[in-house]
């Protein structure tokens, strides 16, 4: 185990550092601009590393679940993990290329899957976006 | 784009540069009043530059604008630069609010010049941000949505076989199916799995509803690339590096896409509803779009924007153009995903 920072901790502790030290000394508008781009990356990250591993066994259960393979336990490496689960979303896609989702429980099935993990990627990119398009969809639309 | 700010080397040896290059396109000599770089943009570096030419056809001062190529490659073949110029000329004499095209600077130009093309430089806002909220476009804002659809109307009204050159649909393809397949190639070049998108793609092509003409496609029209007058609205549609061939759709299912945030959503209004977008468009000469219509072309528009957003990214990550702001773009794929589940739920 690390000595404390821990991994949220340090990227907390740089990203003050440019948030609220260095950005009010900058004048350059491209330079700001780039400096809170580097925040909100910093940010970002500060929410996808705790509970990473857990996403990711999730998701390769769910794929394997998804495209009929039987329950296996994930690969314990967290390489051979990220690996895993490329390779599941690369057969899914393949599937849904071959026309298997164009109809049918299995559609509806990959439909429910694929928006579970875009929603799982949005709470780690832009939970604000995610929020926003939470309330929109419960209220009427008549820009539509 | 690099973090650091341009080195004022650039702009001194760009200085003389220019001035020759221009003297020899004027055959007048040519003396440069003034040259700073604009900021902005991803795929190209933009200067301004005030231009007295001393004689001839061209005498007098002229406003221009160069933009300079950096390599960038993200979505299309991107059209040549000598094509580029020809489409805004071509635009610009059909009335179309585009600048007056100039000269196009080529590959390996006698002045040590990196290729690109010089233009009227019009001026005026183009931030969407400032464009929607800003008191000073107030007067204009409530007509800009209708200039908007009037000029794409326009635009979409020029023959496209006078524009030979452009990227476009093969003898025996469709319209539609060369504009998807443009979107496709681009992400197999990826090479990553992305199910959402394979789902959009699969119902694009699925989907594709008939084509009644071909048209030159702008390729990138959205509030951030007019240039808007506090007085007059709408001056000028810019940035004519991804326009190609195709069905118009593209276009209006792009200006209406949620991320430009031109068309009233829900919780957040702009400039008015997408309806009256598409009502301003068919009264002003532009085709009429159902709502079927319009939803798959809003599909397409996020796919391909998810697609590019990804594209984005590569950019970076290939090693080729190392820059924060791209490789960042890489994860807002996320939230065109998302809207592009929300547009394909019970469909």
């Amino acid at each position: 185990m690390q000595d404390r920072p821990t991994i949220p901790e340090a990227l907390q502790a740089a990203r003050d550092f440019l948030a609220q030290d260095l950005l009010p000394t900058v004048t350059d508008p491209r330079l700001r601009y780039h400096l809170q781009i580097a925040v909100n990356v910093l940010r970002i990250v500060e929410r996808e590393a705790p509970g990473e591993e857990e996403r990711l066994r999730a998701e390769h259960a769910a794929l394997r679940d998804l495209l009929g393979q039987p329950p296996a336990s994930p690969p314990e490496d967290a390489a051979a993990l990220r690996r895993a689960v490329l390779e599941a979303n690369h057969a899914l896609s393949e599937r849904i290329r071959q026309g298997d989702a164009d109809g049918g429980p299995w559609r509806l099935r990959v439909l429910a899957h694929v928006a579970a993990a875009v929603d799982d990627k949005l709470a780690v990119n832009n939970p604000a976006q995610l929020a926003a398009f939470r309330a929109e969809a419960g209220a009427e639309s008549p820009g539509d | 784009m690099s973090l650091e700010a341009a080195p004022a080397t650039a702009e001194e040896s760009l200085r003389p540069a220019l001035e020759a290059f221009i003297a020899d396109e004027a055959r007048h000599p040519a003396a440069l009043r003034a040259l700073w770089r604009l900021p902005g943009g991803t795929m190209r570096e933009a200067w301004a530059l005030d231009v007295e030419i001393a004689g001839g056809a061209w005498a007098g001062l002229h406003r221009l604008v160069l933009l300079a190529d950096c390599g960038a490659q993200i979505l299309y073949s991107r059209v040549p630069r000598d094509d580029e110029l020809r489409v805004i000329a071509a635009m610009h004499a059909a009335g179309v609010p585009a600048p007056r095209a100039y000269w196009c600077i080529p590959e390996g130009a006698p002045h040590g010049l990196k290729p690109g093309i010089l233009m009227e430089r019009v001026e005026g806002e183009t931030v969407a941000r400032r464009l929607l909220a800003d008191p000073a476009y107030a007067a204009v804002r409530p007509r800009l949505l209708d200039q908007m659809a009037g000029a794409l109307a326009r635009m979409h009204a020029v023959r496209a076989d006078t524009l030979d050159g452009l990227p476009g649909p093969a003898p025996a393809q469709t319209p539609i199916a060369f504009q998807v397949g443009e979107v496709e190639a681009s992400l197999r070049a990826l090479g990553e799995p992305h199910p959402a998108l394979e789902l959009g793609l699969r119902w694009l092509s699925r989907q594709m509803p008939p084509c009644e003409r071909l048209v030159v496609v702008h390729g990138d029209y959205r509030l951030g690339n007019l240039v808007v007058d506090p007085h007059d609205g709408l001056r000028a549609v810019l940035d004519w590096e991804l326009a190609h061939l195709g069905d118009p759709g593209e276009d209006v299912g792009w200006a209406c896409m949620r991320f430009w945030r031109s068309v009233d959503r829900p919780g957040a209004p702009a400039l008015g509803t997408r309806q009256r977008f598409l009502d301003a468009y068919a009264a002003q000469g532009g085709r009429r779009f159902d709502r079927e219509a319009a939803h798959y072309w809003d599909v397409f528009a996020n796919v391909r924007w998810a697609v590019i957003t990804l594209s984005q990214a590569h950019r970076h990550l290939s090693g080729r153009e190392r820059s924060l702001e791209l490789a960042s773009i890489g994860r807002h794929c996320a939230e065109v995903e998302w809207e592009l589940m929300r547009l394909l739920r019970d469909r």
